[in-house]
């Protein structure tokens, strides 16, 4: 089971947060620190692997952004890694070109992508959400014109 | 885009983000914060949309980490919006900033039962999905029925049930009570019959829930996954978008078999056949390629595979692949395929017969050892802890030996720890032990455990023959330029019990050896130096004949420490010298090291104590249940008895506790010739080793000098006397804070009963104080000295004394101070006055303040009836003219004891000098009776002489006549019941042999609690 996801920039700011076990904002701030501090410091031919406080965090680095996720010992970890990077693909195909600075703007939308995503990834089917997040974006900022998802071009 | 309108959230975090520093951000998000809660306030104003920019304004606020205490209704409040937008970001914010915990929430479940069984589908994906992230216990009891039905219904789309399919899954892990599994079970087997793949993901994900928790209702679904396991691998009738980088859905592919996992067994044989022919062509077919995401992705697939073919105790030819496969993996470039390599290899472990395969990678998994990435490196310690036994323990300890000296710092304890665990499960002999322990506190002393060389000197001190090996290797490794502190202590243990073996040869003569422990005395810290007092008071002892110029040089070193500030150093300073005094004597009270009992090594149990991954706590289980084959786990001898050998020595630092269990025993094993502890633990400051202790301990808690030195250590120490038990407890517990409540020392009514027999010694003694007494006596007057002694380097506050004197008494306590000094000792006067006879006992209350801690105990005061007595000895002229002048009761009381303490006569007119009784020899005929007198003073009866005749039954010594005079009624009575009472029980004998506390007694540390005389008396 994931417990939450983390957003760290290389500074060690926080880009954005998910949170799916009950964790107080005092223990969130703990856990942001303790976790920057472990990740951030591991060089880039490095596994993707954390092993902390019983749990594994799964990692990745895309440009200056760390995309982590907090995982069960027990759970496949290479499984979390791709859904890291499925998250990426969606959020590229989404903003064109993703960059960090997309994601801070726009935190509001990720976030609606996020919540969603471990709907539809996370825990749910990855690609069947194609659909879905167009609809989704699509209801939620009205913007069925402007906003072009060229499903043919997706190569999945 | 369509958000431009939303550029107040723009600009706000641009200008969050151009902050300079942590200090202005701050103040922006403050002055933010002021904003949105005036905007609130007047809510009138606000149109849905500024409602709805605000909201999320709160949630960035909230996401970078500061409190947001408000709002919290408002982003609920828009989940009953009408509108799609303001719907949409109430479910989000509310998803995102509460948690399943808050009140809030139980206001919406209405609303969000009303979205689920409505009719919009958009509405019902966003309820789903909000409950499904934050639901909890509520949620769970009133809308599991609604998204059963959603998830079963046929008429909802794919998109629905998906949702549906998460959110019960939430809802089963916060109540499983919310799936009845009778119906469920057929359900779930009718919903793996699902043809779209999306909704198919989502039922495994809860089948898996459904499954880790009650396998056996679920067999039904067994074949079904097999079938989807198969659809998969073959790849038939998976549309296109459910493949990742050519591979058929990965996701579905891993939970179906993580879901099968879960079952115990497959048992028709078709099914069987079948998952392996899938299993069989996961594991061959997946090979590496570039692309680092179908890699990934293809490999989640295969671990899990390999996962799934361990559980399932696959044939031995399709174990081998796995571990052949695993091989490869540990071996090559890409790090998380060698990390999972050999994450899984550890796993493999628990398969049999697939070690020796194993066995053959060791080289492999030793280089891992030195992978750059510690996560590599963990993993491949925990493989050698696990695949370690008598064959390869030689080669994996000396890598490990090898590795700490460069390994890093966080990694070494846990190095250190299983390095002496496999040595001490493996160990092809006990020398090989006793220098791979000795090598670990040499290589990396600041990592090495007490644990790890208390284990050390427990085989030794059972293992005769290694004796003299271990006290060589200890003179060997002392002998270095810098050691490090565990090893001081080690060595000069070990040389102190055994060097004595190897006196004959060159360096070890006990001057020589003596010299060499010396020269570090001034560099070790205060735990360390008890011990080496200890070490030097065996030499001496084993030093025959005496060598003058030896005993000169430790005595001086005895009398340096007399007034160390240390307790324990002195109390041991001062005890060896006089002891060492006694000549031949010494070799009895210093003996040899009983043997320990044997037990469950404690090492063992803190790795399993200690929280480790679940992996690494497998291998260690794994350890356990394992058979060992060497000779150093030797099962259950019988625990130390036989003659008492009573060693004076004392381990240091002893901060854990003692098994209680062991110390009853232990206190049995005395046959009540003498309690010198209270089973009553030690602060605890590691409950995982207190086993170790306890088999350390346990011989140590009977240590106690005889008889003869009890009187003479009193002698010694008039100050800090207080009767042989309570120093025995003092040496056994040390001055540890403690984190809940704070335990008193030593057992509180003893030393009540002790201070009732003499005037001056502890009354009480805690972590943070000590209380002293010293008492005078004139006539019915008293004056008590209470020393209020501050143990702790902080002040102690709020020190309060109440008196509550009994009614026969008059007191006076002078001012106590409210604040005692760090290390500092409070005298406080007290006056009293007896005003007549009665066995009733004043009370102190006393509170304190130490930190956080309020510390308050009730104590009795050892103003006693025989306090107010003075001896006297009378001729039989005088005595028979009074006895026969008092006739009869009241003045005169008669009464038949039973239940007396059997003793003899001579220690029965000890009992009654101790008590201010002077027994007169001679005056009754018969010489089973005794006959003595005393004087009482009180404001009322002045000098009052009271006569007093016992007469005993020589065949049956529990049961006495006793005879009392004296001219005042109540005095008699008194008089009567108080001698009674000590005949009875006797609290506390002045010389010859103590009475046994019963080994049953419970938990005596709270004696100020249990102990009804101090409750009764709290009660006055």
């Amino acid at each position: 089971m994931i417990h939450f996801v983390l957003l760290i920039s290389r500074q060690g700011k926080v880009r954005l947060t998910k949170w799916y076990s009950p964790y107080s904002q005092k223990e969130r701030t703990k856990v942001i620190r303790e976790l920057s501090g472990v990740i951030l410091m591991r060089g880039p031919k490095l596994c993707n692997f954390v092993e902390w406080r019983g749990f594994k965090v799964i990692y990745k680095r895309y440009a200056s952004l760390y995309f982590c996720m907090c995982i069960d010992a027990d759970d496949n970890e290479l499984e979390i890694l791709e859904i890291i990077h499925h998250f990426v693909e969606i959020l590229d195909r989404y903003f064109g070109s993703v960059c960090e600075l997309d994601l801070i703007f726009n935190f509001h939308k990720v976030n609606l992508g996020n919540s969603f995503l471990r709907k539809c990834i996370v825990e749910d089917d990855y690609p069947g959400t194609e659909g879905t997040i167009v609809e989704f974006f699509r209801d939620a900022f009205k913007t069925e014109p402007r906003l072009k998802f060229n499903l043919d071009q997706v190569n999945i | 885009m369509a958000l431009s309108g939303m550029r107040g959230l723009s600009v706000f975090i641009s200008d969050v983000r151009n902050c300079q520093n942590k200090e202005q951000e701050r103040q922006r998000v403050d002055k933010e914060l002021g904003n949105i809660r005036t905007r609130f306030k007047n809510e009138k104003g606000l149109t849905p949309y500024e409602k709805k920019k605000y909201v999320w304004k709160m949630l960035y606020i909230y996401m970078l980490g500061y409190d947001v205490d408000f709002g919290h209704m408002e982003a609920v409040s828009l989940i009953s919006a009408p509108k799609y937008p303001e719907k949409q970001v109430g479910y989000i914010v509310t998803s995102c900033l509460l948690n399943e915990n808050h009140d809030f929430l139980r206001l919406v479940i209405n609303t969000v039962r009303n979205d689920i069984i409505g009719r919009n589908e958009t509405f019902q994906c966003l309820a789903l999905t909000m409950v499904g992230n934050i639901g909890g216990r509520e949620f769970a009891e009133s809308l599991a029925p609604d998204v059963q039905k959603l998830l079963i219904s046929s008429s909802c789309r794919p998109l629905v049930r998906k949702k549906a399919a998460l959110c019960l899954l939430r809802l089963y892990r916060k109540n499983s009570d919310v799936v009845n599994v009778d119906g469920w079970s057929d359900r779930m087997a009718q919903l793996l019959d699902e043809r779209d793949i999306g909704v198919l993901t989502s039922v495994m994900s809860l089948l898996v829930a459904l499954v880790a928790n009650n396998h056996d209702a679920y067999w039904s679904c067994l074949p079904k996954c097999v079938k989807i396991l198969e659809r998969l691998a073959r790849s038939q009738d998976v549309p296109p978008e459910y493949t990742y980088y050519g591979i058929p859905s990965p996701w579905l592919q891993v939970k179906t078999m993580r879901a099968l996992q879960y079952f115990p067994t497959i048992e028709d044989p078709n099914t069987r056949r079948s998952l392996f022919e899938v299993l069989q062509r996961i594991l061959m077919g997946t090979d590496v390629v570039k692309n680092v995401n179908k890699n990934n992705a293809s490999h989640a697939v295969l671990f899990e595979a390999l996962a799934l073919v361990m559980h399932l105790d696959a044939e031995k030819e399709m174990m081998s692949q796995c571990v052949a496969l695993l091989g490869k993996f540990i071996a090559v470039r890409e790090p998380n395929i060698r990390y999972l390599g050999l994450e899984n290899m550890t796993r493999m472990l628990m398969v049999t017969d697939v070690q020796e395969s194993i066995k053959r990678h060791q080289a492999q998994i030793i280089t891992s050892l030195k992978d750059p990435d510690i996560s590599i490196r963990r993993r491949a310690l925990d493989l050698l802890y696990g695949m370690c036994d008598v064959t390869n323990a030689k080669d994996i300890v000396e890598e490990l030996l090898q590795y700490l000296s460069t390994a890093d710092f966080v990694m070494r304890e846990e190095l250190a720890l299983k390095a002496a665990i496999l040595a001490e499960k493996f160990a092809p002999d006990l020398s090989w032990y006793v220098d791979v322990i000795l090598q670990l506190i040499d290589k990396a002393g600041d990592f090495v455990s007490d644990d790890i060389w208390y284990r050390v000197v427990q085989f030794v001190t059972n293992n005769e023959d290694l004796q003299p090996y271990a006290a060589a290797k200890a003179r060997e490794f002392l002998d270095k330029p810098a050691v490090h502190e565990t090893m001081v202590k080690v060595s000069s243990y070990l040389l102190g019990e055994y060097s004595h073996l190897l006196a004959r040869r060159p360096g070890f003569s006990p001057k020589e050896i003596f010299a060499m422990i010396n020269d570090k005395l001034p560099t070790v810290s205060t735990s360390t130096v008890p011990l080496i007092l200890s070490t030097y008071a065996k030499i001496l002892m084993h030093t025959q004949p005496p060598d003058p110029e030896l005993q000169d040089q430790i005595w001086t070193i005895f009398n340096k420490y007399e007034s160390f500030i240390d307790v324990e150093i002195q109390q041991r300073a001062v005890e060896y010298f006089a002891l060492s005094r006694k000549g031949a004597a010494l070799m009895d009270i210093l003996a040899e090291m009983p043997k320990f009992p044997e037990r469950q090594s404690a090492l063992l149990k803190r790795a399993e104590d200690t929280e480790v991954d679940t992996a690494e706590q497998s291998a260690i289980k794994m350890r356990t249940q394992q058979q060992t084959s060497n000779a150093l786990v030797v099962t259950d001898q019988p625990p130390a008895n036989g003659p008492l050998s009573v060693g004076l020595v004392k381990m240091p630092s002893m901060q854990h506790a003692n098994d209680t269990n062991l110390a009853d025993q232990e206190l049995i094993h005395a046959n009540g010739a003498m309690v010198l502890m209270d089973p009553q633990p030690a602060p605890v400051a590691a409950p995982p080793s207190a086993d170790l202790l306890g088999d350390l301990l346990s011989p140590l808690a009977i240590e106690g000098p005889t008889a003869a030195s009890v009187s003479s250590e009193q002698n010694l120490m008039p100050g800090l006397e207080s009767g042989p038990d309570a120093v025995g407890a003092l040496a056994l517990t040390t001055v540890e804070e403690q984190s809940n409540s704070v335990q008193p020392i030593g057992n509180i009514t003893e030393r009540f009963n002790a201070l009732c027999l003499k005037d001056s010694g502890v009354l009480y003694e805690d972590p943070y104080i000590q209380i002293g007494i010293k008492a005078e006596w004139h006539a019915h007057h008293g004056r008590f000295v209470l020393f209020l002694g501050n143990k702790n380097t902080s002040p102690l506050a709020s020190v309060q004394a109440v008196l509550l004197p009994p009614s026969h008494l008059k007191m006076e306590l002078s001012l106590v101070p409210e604040i005692i000094p760090p290390r500092a000792q409070v005298q406080c006067p007290l006056e009293l006055v007896n005003l007549r006879a009665s066995r009733e006992v004043a009370v102190l209350d006393l509170s304190y303040k130490f930190s956080t801690a309020m510390v308050n105990v009730k104590l009795r005061l050892p103003a006693v009836l025989n306090k107010f007595l003075q001896p006297i000895s009378v001729t039989a002229e005088e005595f028979f003219p009074q006895w026969r002048s008092l006739s009869g009761p009241p003045l005169k009381l008669q009464e038949v004891v039973r239940g007396v303490k059997p003793m003899s006569l001579p220690d029965m007119v000890s009992l009654f000098n101790s008590l201010h009784l002077a027994v007169s020899p001679g005056l009754d005929p018969n010489t089973n009776n005794l006959v003595a007198s005393t004087t009482f003073f009180s404001e009322t009866t002045r000098a009052m002489l009271c006569l007093i005749r016992v007469e005993t039954d020589p065949s049956d010594r529990t049961q006495l006549r006793m005879t009392i005079a004296s001219g005042d009624p109540t005095l008699t009575f008194e008089l009567k019941e108080f001698i009674k009472e000590h005949l009875v029980s006797i609290p506390v004998a002045s010389g010859p042999p103590l009475p046994a506390q019963p080994p049953s007694q419970p938990a005596v540390s709270n004696a100020s609690f249990t102990d009804p005389g101090a409750i009764l008396a709290g009660l006055l």
